[in-house]
């Protein structure tokens, strides 16, 4: 895996989405992609998963995405361990990473009888467990109560420190940004308007942290 | 277990219902060269059993039904896989299939009959019927697959085969099975109608032809019957299986 640039334009017919958006993605790094509904994030993530075909370039190598999606999209006839082996995990590794993440008892369990969250869990270990050395994370936490946010926030950082990825979070959700990514990039009308780096010591970081930066994140968004 | 139990009182409900109206009909009509009586019947049917020529006729519309039935079948698993994995064909094919829907079969059966002979005739009109139903059927069980799940497994760059057993199958074979199991009743009424019709020899619907021919109405009603039966019995094994396929999925 290396460095990613990418210099990028999408149009869905009449609609421009990206025109010529130059972006970097830094190796080892969690990057965050802020931005209002149809700003065209999942667009971003798609181009980056090979899904959706645009004019421009993604310079750079990365072999393999694991890709986090809203929805935990896990197949209901196959266990938690199945469903983790289908996507191309090693089961030597399955057992300590579900013991990581506290599903260890749920291994021969279908998703039928998990709870949304548990089901969340096991799409983040997939994405980790998959080999793939670009994680791509689609508003993940978007759907969860608080309570259930936090913990998850903490089993996608424990999972990212044991396994050292490369990831690219988009979301609308300020503190979800400040609680994870190295970097956050804000995205309105097809371009950039605020690129910000935060200083962090563990992650996530505590609810609250990161007050100036807040403050400049919301500007960004919400200014014309 | 009580499911089973109350599915095989509703059935033995409905059987009795069907025999109440033959007896209520036979009563009506009060002539046994048209309506013969129920134990006539029975015994016509009593008779068949034990005649070799009834097997040998049984098993060779029962041969014909399954030759239909696995080329219609295995055409409209090809024909959807690549009308599923190629848009402008499906696009291609869908005014064919309307056009195979509406064909008239059993008046194409004559034309059948002149190209080939009586024991194929009726393989080819219950073909014409049953590939375009299949074909419609299995192509919409694939557009059914979830694609949140087929995007998944391409961005997660899961092998072929282990997409097609552990996606593709498990989602379709259900309706599949269900599909497989209507067009297996339907195929027999369609095979035993053309035989009678082309009058196709040592058949159920060549027995059925030369019964009406003698009047012998209790034969009749018994070929009638036979053939409602094993109609039945195809159906209820194919949804057994699908019944199988769905609980062990779910």
């Amino acid at each position: 895996m290396s460095d990613l640039r990418l210099h990028v334009s999408k149009r869905y017919g009449e609609k421009t989405v990206f025109d010529g958006l130059e972006m970097e993605i830094t190796e080892g790094e969690i990057s965050c992609v802020l931005g209002p509904s149809g700003v065209g994030k999942t667009t971003l993530l798609n181009m980056l998963a090979g899904l959706t075909e645009y004019e421009g370039e993604i310079a750079g190598e990365y072999d393999g995405v694991g890709y986090i999606f809203q929805e935990p999209r896990l197949l209901p006839y196959l266990s938690v361990e199945e469903n983790l082996l289908y996507a191309g995990a090693k089961k030597e590794e399955l057992d300590g990473v579900l013991e990581m993440i506290g599903l260890a008892a749920y291994k021969d369990k279908r998703p039928r009888s998990l709870s949304g969250g548990e089901k969340q869990r096991v799409s983040f270990a997939r994405a980790f467990l998959s080999g793939a050395e670009l994680i791509l994370l689609d508003e993940p936490f978007s759907s969860l109560d608080i309570a259930l946010k936090m913990k998850l926030y903490e089993v996608f950082a424990s999972l990212w420190q044991e396994k050292k990825r490369t990831a690219v979070m988009v979301t609308h959700d300020i503190e979800e940004a400040l609680a994870l990514a190295d970097r956050v990039v804000v995205i309105k009308g097809g371009g950039i308007v605020c690129d910000l780096r935060l200083e962090r010591g563990e992650r996530p970081t505590a609810y609250g942290s990161f007050a100036k930066e807040r403050e400049t994140l919301i500007k960004a968004l919400t200014e014309d | 277990m009580r499911t089973v139990w109350k599915n095989c009182i509703t059935g033995l409900a409905a059987v009795a219902l069907l025999v109440i109206a033959y007896l209520f009909a036979h009563a009506v009509v009060g002539n046994e060269l048209l309506v013969p009586s129920f134990s006539d019947c029975m015994k016509g049917l009593g008779g068949l059993l034990i005649s070799g020529g009834f097997w040998r006729a049984f098993f060779s519309t029962f041969l014909r039904v399954l030759c239909a039935f696995t080329i219609s079948f295995g055409l409209a698993v090809v024909f959807a896989i690549v009308a599923y994995l190629l848009p402008i064909f499906a696009r291609f094919f869908a005014p064919i299939v309307a056009v195979l829907r509406s064909v008239p079969t059993l008046a194409v059966l004559l034309i059948v009959l002149v190209w080939t002979g009586s024991g194929v005739a009726p393989v080819v009109v219950a073909f014409l019927t049953l590939f375009p139903t299949l074909y419609a059927g299995l192509y919409a069980a694939l557009l059914g697959v979830d694609r949140g799940l087929a995007e998944m497994s391409r961005v997660y760059r899961v092998p072929l085969k282990r997409r097609v057993f552990s996606l593709y199958l498990p989602s379709i074979a259900p309706l599949a099975l269900r599909e497989g199991a209507a067009a297996l009743g339907l195929a027999l009424k369609l095979v035993a109608s053309a035989e009678v019709l082309a009058g196709t020899y040592a058949s159920l619907g060549g027995l059925m032809q030369e019964a009406k021919a003698y009047l012998d109405m209790p034969l009749l009603f018994a070929l009638v019957c036979v053939t409602f039966l094993l109609g039945l019995a195809l159906e209820a094994l194919g949804n057994l299986a699908a019944l199988a396929v769905e609980r062990r999925a779910l």
